[in-house]
């Protein structure tokens, strides 16, 4: 966009580097302070390097988190993402190409439900949760969230319905079923739809809170947002540079997944203009 | 829960996108494809095989919850004695409730000092990143990062940055020569701590919105308005900036309802509403009301008129040609 002198252009280069550290400031000084030593962390006034590293930090942080809320938190992420995807690209797929009474009905009940946002749905949820004995379990965590699938039918509804008929009839008129049609015609078709919902999803379970929050009340049942929160309590007696490193190490996979897929998220989120 | 990416907020703009009249009208319309094909005396049966298992769910967590939800408001219910129908009580006990108009000023106050920035910075960080040079991949990586951030995880970052001793806020201050304060303590400047937290967290959506828009934008347009000499102030207010505007709308509506909605997390870890209720938001309140006081009547009550407001408000600022699209 800025063209011209030469000089404005060095201007315009330095000013989006210069922004773009700012925006990323908070995560030096979370990877600084994961790496000091808990005198050094605590010492007045505050060193911009840490003057010497200590990676015994890698571990204790570990121990504090507890394996168990690091492999709930993958089962959670896992289970949501997988379930909720065949759901809605299957749930998608009818929607725009298969004839069933109802279809419309169906269309307009999920975009009617895209407007509602789940805390307004979370005390009937909870109430649900809690008659089915599914407090404290994983049914209890996982399902209510797959469930949330409004979003997902409609970006996959848009994607098939542009998707051209005579792709679908040719193998229809071959004798091929719906079955056999969505499983070898129209899932290889949906490589970028589905790699941009597996991102998102992935993001947005691996960071829930609130849900988690509510329907679990033990500890083995935690995931690594409510292990995470526990070190912020002002009753809290962890060091600053362990409750640094523990929330580096819960944000480092999503950091090192978003910098290889960035395509895909910037899609996924990006994509929806392009309707 | 989480912003932008969960199916409540990202809805929004597939929702408004989608609802474009042709994109419904064509589903509208299924008896005009009747063609015979081999199978279709087993479509209805296919049919039921893709949607009954995401519809059963959907019924039972979505559709069952969302009656539910405004049910329970006509009830009073503690989750132990029996419930009692007060028909529409709790919505007049939310005018005499001092917390709940408190915390309604408090969400408004922070809907503002929230939602303006978010739209303004991220349009501007777009317009300055919308150009290419060698390593610009890796700059435009820093923008996004706090996109994959969790709310709860960023909120004991920043607990630690604002720490009025060891947080490097207050020690660049110093360098200055100004007396930083103990941020999260202080009932002036708890909240516009909380949404610095909160803009950061968002302004990547708003970026990548803008930009997408932006290469939208007819080059020709820029060209022409610099022939007739437009500068480049100019060309941003004049040009750049009204062609936007239906993005703008739509990152305006979804900051909206995530400020509104989705910033439990971060008020929750970082100042748990405090210090003297000065950052007790709305959602907060109806948290504290449905788990901790056990009041879920009062607490539904309370959520259902968020939503009927957030709804209303998203209509207001809906541009007009979507809004017909919808109706259409």
């Amino acid at each position: 966009m800025i063209v011209g002198h030469p000089w404005r252009r060095r201007a315009h280069v330095a000013a989006v580097c210069a922004v773009g550290l700012i925006m990323a400031a908070p995560f030096y000084w979370l990877i600084i302070n994961a790496l000091k030593t808990p005198q050094e962390v605590v010492g007045f006034p505050p060193t911009w390097f840490p003057h010497e590293i200590r990676w015994q930090n890698v571990p204790d942080a570990l121990s504090l988190l507890n394996v168990t809320s690091v492999i709930n938190s993958l089962i959670f992420t896992v289970a949501v993402t997988i379930c909720q995807l065949i759901l809605v690209i299957t749930t998608g797929f009818a929607l725009a190409k298969m004839p069933f009474p109802g279809r419309t009905a169906l269309l307009w009940m999920f975009i009617i439900t895209l407007f509602v946002p789940f805390q307004v749905v979370l005390i009937p949820t909870f109430i649900i949760v809690r008659d089915l004995n599914w407090i404290d379990s994983y049914w209890g965590l996982i399902v209510p969230v797959i469930a949330q699938t409004s979003f997902g039918v409609f970006v996959f509804r848009q994607f098939y319905v542009s998707m051209p008929d005579e792709i679908l009839d040719a193998a229809r008129i071959d004798g091929a079923n719906w079955g056999d049609v969505f499983l070898k015609i129209v899932v290889p078709l949906s490589g970028a739809p589905i790699a941009a919902y597996v991102a998102v999803t992935v993001l947005t379970a691996w960071n829930m809170y609130v849900w988690p929050l509510i329907s679990t009340t033990v500890n083995d049942m935690r995931v690594l947002p409510l292990a995470i929160a526990a070190l912020a309590t002002p009753s809290s007696q962890v060091p600053g540079n362990i409750s640094m490193m523990a929330v580096l190490i819960s944000t480092l996979p999503i950091i090192i997944i978003f910098i290889f897929c960035q395509r895909y998220f910037i899609n996924g989120l990006g994509g929806a203009l392009k309707e | 829960m989480n912003r932008i990416v969960t199916s409540v907020d990202a809805s929004v703009p597939m929702a408004r996108a989608g609802d474009k009249p042709p994109a419904i009208s064509r589903a509208g319309t299924p008896p005009s494809r009747r063609r015979r094909k081999p199978t279709d005396a087993f479509a209805a049966l296919w049919a039921l095989l893709f949607v009954g298992p995401n519809f059963v769910l959907f019924a039972i967590f979505i559709l069952l919850p969302v009656v539910a939800a405004f049910a329970l408001s006509l009830f009073d219910w503690n989750m132990i004695a029996d419930p009692r129908f007060i028909g529409l009580r709790n919505y007049a006990d939310i005018a005499g409730d001092p917390r709940a108009l408190n915390s309604i000023i408090k969400t408004v106050y922070l809907v503002v000092i929230g939602v303006i920035p978010t739209v303004l910075l991220s349009f501007g960080m777009a317009v300055l990143i919308n150009t290419r040079f060698i390593g610009y991949s890796v700059i435009r990586t820093l923008y996004f990062l706090p996109i994959v951030i969790s709310f709860v995880a960023s909120a004991v970052l920043w607990r630690f940055i604002y720490d009025p001793r060891v947080g490097p806020i207050n020690a660049l201050l110093g360098m200055m020569g100004i007396n930083g304060t103990n941020w999260l303590q202080s009932t002036a400047w708890a909240m516009p701590a909380i949404s610095l937290v909160i803009v950061w967290l968002r302004l990547p959506l708003g970026i990548i919105l803008y930009l997408a828009a932006l290469q939208q934008i007819n080059p020709q347009l820029i060209e022409a308005a610099e022939i007739d000499g437009a500068g480049p102030w100019q060309k941003l207010i004049h040009v750049i900036w009204p062609n936007v505007k239906p993005v703008t709308f739509l990152i305006l509506i979804i900051n909206l309802r995530g400020i509104i909605f989705d910033s439990f997390d971060v008020v929750q870890v970082m100042t748990g509403g405090g210090p003297l209720d000065s950052t007790d938001i709305l959602i907060k309140y109806i948290y504290d009301l449905a788990f901790a006081q056990l009041r879920l009547g009062y607490a539904s009550a309370l959520s259902t008129v968020l939503f009927l407001v957030v709804a209303g408000l998203a209509l207001i600022f809906t541009p007009p040609r979507t809004t017909r699209g919808v109706t259409a």
